[in-house]
């Protein structure tokens, strides 16, 4: 488990030096211009410069735990958080486990098809949650519907989109979209295979559940990104941009299994 | 599909508010009430059609039950408030008016008093009470609350959009000092809660309670600031020490979160609760000039810091949430128009300014496009009369280059598809703040006008059906036709035209907005005289001079002043006759409004200048009108009035009429209305020069 986690760091580190590196080396580029296509193609390091200045990047064994039992704690993995915690040496003290075990519950509620259990736990957790946000309880209210189709219950779906569902679509135009796709698949005999089958997939219900997880810890005033996923997000938008200058570098190809292009 | 609002409950719903109708065993209603809280949270229509048959009176009587009961009922009162606090956030104004006729925000009170032996049950009658105070915004803007991007305040920023009273004028066509009390059989819930006898000594006590509690409670009492008046009444209860000592203690906490690295997650309670006693502080001191001193004069007894150090401390980088850095600059803006502080005060001319334009500049910090908007407009509210700041705000090009792309490309302010309404009020609020900016400096005005297709944009924008983007187009040509040289090259027929039009417009704020365009644009050396006065703008002007808004008539009267300067006799006539000579004799002898009467006594300077002093006066009768000007001069009128009356004499008795004896028009005096917005005069802009 750790060596799967490091890399990524090791990766948005690289980047880091890389975004340095192209900036030291290219003193003609600008660092606010965009490429132009005469730019010539400036190369920042070999392969092996850049994996010495990554070694040279000294990173403590107890900022990459935190960054892990952050990444759990944020994606509601209790039991793993506490095992690693417990593994680590590392204290949950600060970490309140209790609203962590209802997110699980919720997610895990979700990602089931259980929808109105879903809402049930939410409502007693944030009851504000659904009031002020139209489009969590659209998207929620939606899943049901698709659960109520996937189990062949068309009269109920029918029922269940004209009662709780048309007030949506009375509002706002992409909820109307997003409702008119669900309804389609009861058009047809095998609705997975149909153009709105993504509907029926169960990644569908993990979007669902991670919409879900962020609402509610911000709700609750947390962060709603584990700060490995930001870590994440930066190492692509730095390389991006590194691409934009036409640099030629040691791209990070496979963010999750940490593999270099070779340069 | 049938409209929901005319939905009744289903067969379902019907059985299960029978049920709760029904006097059952405690964990029986329970389960009962949890079911309706879980049909009516997130459904508009389950509301409506909930209260057609009663159930909010139902709910409020249980709540009255179950908070008199000593036993512990506190999970069945939580969800009875729970359900009750989902019906007032509905945006149906008879379901919230409804649960007010029943009294239901008294209730919470009692129970509050009462029962503070529970956290929970007394955070979700918190929630339940604030709900009351939030403004209701569309399910559009409630819909596009981003809650994936941590830089954004979620719910709290959007509920917290300020009230309709405390908005800068620019976003409100006419902004009320007071609020507009609704009908005597309805109160609004801020007036019920000021009527509940020590309700502010309840939330006082309640504040140490938890940090939820106090993001409620400091978010209730920001909606109390709605008037002076009420503003006085939260300082009477000393809400500033507390308000301070909370400010300080969370600035404390977030610090020492920050410093500890061992921590596996970062909770932004204190930021928020941080962001939002700014906010109150701001509401607190907005528009009221002894409560800012207070403010600006209050120390810290345990710090020893004073307030503006810690707001000031605060604005040294840009937080996360970004409102901490929002309402911080607000803070140091209102000090600032409430003249405690000088708007070249470091925290107001640098740290609040260049705050603020970060904010509304760069979409990397602020991802809220309704905080670019709030943004706008505190620029607009600070600059407009802050002449000085105009250059500060301009140094670089960073935010002159940032107006046009809103007014030329507004849905590429983030990165996103942004609602159409939204796109009119970004285009409005920065079309306005380049007219606040366009208003003074030459320089600036030049840079404004040059720039490629703005006139041709202000001119497509005032033809859009959008009052306020209509408005904020005026505003702009207002800001503009103070320069001499921009009359003389920017204003082309077009706009006259569209001049012409607004100025017959059925909407007062347009035709008052136009008005003020038209006063400067009349003048002798602007190329749209001659188009203006053939398009009839005498006649108009002539009779808006008897309109009830007392800010049309004096722009009326100004407007003819500047047509007469250095006038035909023609035109002369043609005014005297279109006012009629016993009517101006009439408005010497009886108007007491200053500001008119100034115009009016420069109108006939102008009338009298050299060469048609004697064609003019034969009108007037010499004799008569010098014993009533000296009438005038007799009572006790400010020095501006005296001063054009003694000119006038001087000038009628002399026999040399050398252009020496006559002051310029323009040096009169700053209390003739020259600012750009109706509500704000504006001292420290000059007056168009035309010596």
């Amino acid at each position: 488990m750790h060596a799967h986690f490091a890399q990524p760091i090791q990766a948005a580190a690289a980047a880091a030096v890389a975004a340095a590196m192209a900036v030291s080396n290219t003193s003609s580029t600008s660092s606010t211009s965009e490429a132009h296509v005469s730019t010539p193609v400036h190369h920042t390091a070999t392969k092996a410069e850049w994996m010495e200045a990554i070694e040279q990047q000294r990173l403590e064994r107890s900022t990459l735990n935190r960054l892990i039992i952050n990444y759990l704690v944020t994606e509601g993995f209790k039991e793993a958080a506490e095992k690693f915690a417990e593994e680590a040496g590392i204290s949950l003290n600060n970490v309140d486990l209790t609203s962590l075990d209802e997110r699980l519950r919720i997610r895990e509620a979700i990602e089931s098809g259980r929808i109105q259990d879903a809402i049930n736990l939410i409502n007693t957790k944030a009851p504000e949650l659904l009031d002020q946000n139209r489009q969590l309880a659209f998207h929620l209210k939606q899943q049901h519907l698709i659960e109520l189709i996937r189990s062949n219950l068309i009269d109920d779906a029918l029922t269940y989109a004209q009662i709780h569902l048309a007030e949506f679509a009375e509002e706002e135009i992409k909820m109307r979209q997003e409702l008119e796709k669900t309804m389609a698949l009861l058009v047809f005999d095998k609705p997975l295979e149909s153009p709105y089958g993504y509907l029926m997939q169960i990644s569908h219900r993990q979007q669902v559940a991670n919409e879900i997880n962020s609402a509610l810890l911000i709700y609750q005033n947390d962060e709603s990104e584990s700060d490995l996923s930001m870590l994440v997000r930066m190492a692509t938008y730095m390389q991006d941009k590194l691409d934009q200058k036409q640099l030629r570098y040691p791209k990070l190809i496979d963010i999750a299994g940490g593999k270099l292009e070779d340069s | 599909m049938p409209s929901y609002d005319d939905d009744v409950p289903t067969q379902e719903e019907e059985n299960l508010l029978k049920q709760l109708r029904e006097n059952q065993e405690e964990q029986q209603r329970f389960r009962v009430i949890t079911e309706v809280k879980n049909l009516v949270i997130g459904s508009k229509r389950c509301k409506t059609a909930f209260y057609r048959v009663g159930t909010i009176e139902i709910l409020c009587n249980l709540l009255q039950e179950f908070s008199s009961i000593d036993t512990n009922s506190n999970d069945l009162l939580i969800e009875i408030i729970d359900c009750i606090s989902s019906f007032a956030k509905s945006s149906n104004k008879k379901i919230v008016d409804r649960l007010m006729e029943l009294g239901c925000i008294q209730q919470l009170f009692r129970l509050l008093s009462s029962r503070t032996d529970s956290i929970q049950l007394c955070e979700s009658s918190l929630r339940c009470l604030r709900s009351f105070f939030l403004p209701k915004l569309s399910s559009t803007m409630f819909s596009k609350v981003d809650y994936t991007n941590p830089f954004l305040t979620p719910i709290s920023f959007v509920l917290l959009c300020d009230q309709h009273t405390q908005k800068p004028p620019s976003l409100t066509t006419q902004t009320p000092k007071l609020v507009q009390l609704p009908s005597f059989e309805h109160y609004s819930p801020i007036e019920i809660l000021f009527e509940i006898p020590q309700s502010l000594d309840v939330l006082l006590h309640l504040i140490s309670v938890s940090k939820c509690a106090q993001l409620s409670i400091v978010e209730i009492l920001c909606c109390l600031c709605v008037n002076n008046e009420r503003q006085k009444q939260l300082v009477d209860k000393d809400f500033i020490p507390v308000i301070f000592r909370l400010l300080l203690q969370n600035i404390s906490e977030k610090q020492q979160q920050q410093q500890n690295s061992k921590l596996c997650s970062i909770n932004l309670t204190n930021e928020y609760i941080i962001g939002v006693c700014l906010k109150f502080l701001c509401s607190l001191c907005h528009e009221n000039a002894s409560i800012a001193q207070q403010l600006h004069d209050t120390i810290s007894s345990e710090t020893n810091q004073t307030l503006c150090e810690v707001v000031s401390s605060l604005l040294s980088k840009i937080h996360r949430p970004v409102v901490i850095s929002y309402y911080a600059s607000k803070f140091f803006v209102n000090l600032c128009k409430t003249k405690v502080l000088d708007a070249d005060h470091p925290s107001v001319a640098i740290e609040s300014l260049s705050t603020l334009i970060h904010l509304c500049t760069k979409s990397i910090l602020n991802k809220c496009v309704y905080l670019h908007i709030e943004c706008l407009d505190t620029l607009i509210y600070l600059l407009n009369g802050n002449s000085i700041l105009h250059k500060n705000a301009t140094y670089t090009e960073q935010l002159l280059n940032k107006l046009f792309t809103y007014i030329f490309t507004p849905s590429k302010v983030l990165d996103e598809q942004i609602d159409e309404l939204l796109l009119v009020q970004i285009r409005s609020s920065a079309l306005t703040l380049l007219a606040v900016l366009s208003s003074y400096d030459e320089e600036i005005k030049k840079r404004i006008a040059d720039e490629e297709n703005l006139i041709v944009t202000a001119i497509e924008c005032y033809r859009m059906p959008h009052v306020s983007l209509q408005l904020a187009a005026l505003r702009l040509f207002h800001g503009l036709s103070r320069s001499v040289h921009q009359l003389r090259t920017t204003f082309n027929d077009t706009i006259c035209d569209i001049l012409l039009d607004a100025i017959k417009s059925s909407d007062l704020d347009i035709v008052k907005i136009s008005s003020c365009v038209i006063s400067n644009i009349v003048l002798e050396f602007s190329t749209c005289r001659t188009r203006l006065l053939n398009g009839g703008i005498l006649s108009i002007l002539l009779a808006l001079l008897t309109h009830t808004d007392h800010d049309l008539c004096i722009n009326s009267i100004w407007a003819l002043r500047n047509l007469s300067y250095l006038s035909t006799l023609k035109i002369k006539q043609d005014i005297i006759n279109g006012i009629t000579v016993d009517r101006i004799y009439s408005l010497l002898e009886r108007c007491t409004d200053e500001q008119f009467l100034i115009c009016l006594l420069s109108l006939l300077r102008n009338f009298f200048d050299e060469k048609d002093t004697n064609a003019l006066l034969i009108l007037f009768n010499e004799e008569k009108l010098l014993s009533t000007l000296q009438r005038l001069r007799e009572k006790t009128h400010p020095e501006e009035i005296q001063r054009e009356l003694i000119t006038l004499i001087d000038h009628l008795n002399s026999n040399n009429n050398s252009s020496e004896q006559r002051l310029s028009s323009d040096s009169v005096g700053s209390s003739c209305r020259t600012s750009l917005f109706a509500d704000y005069t504006c001292d420290e802009m000059d007056q168009l020069d035309c010596s």
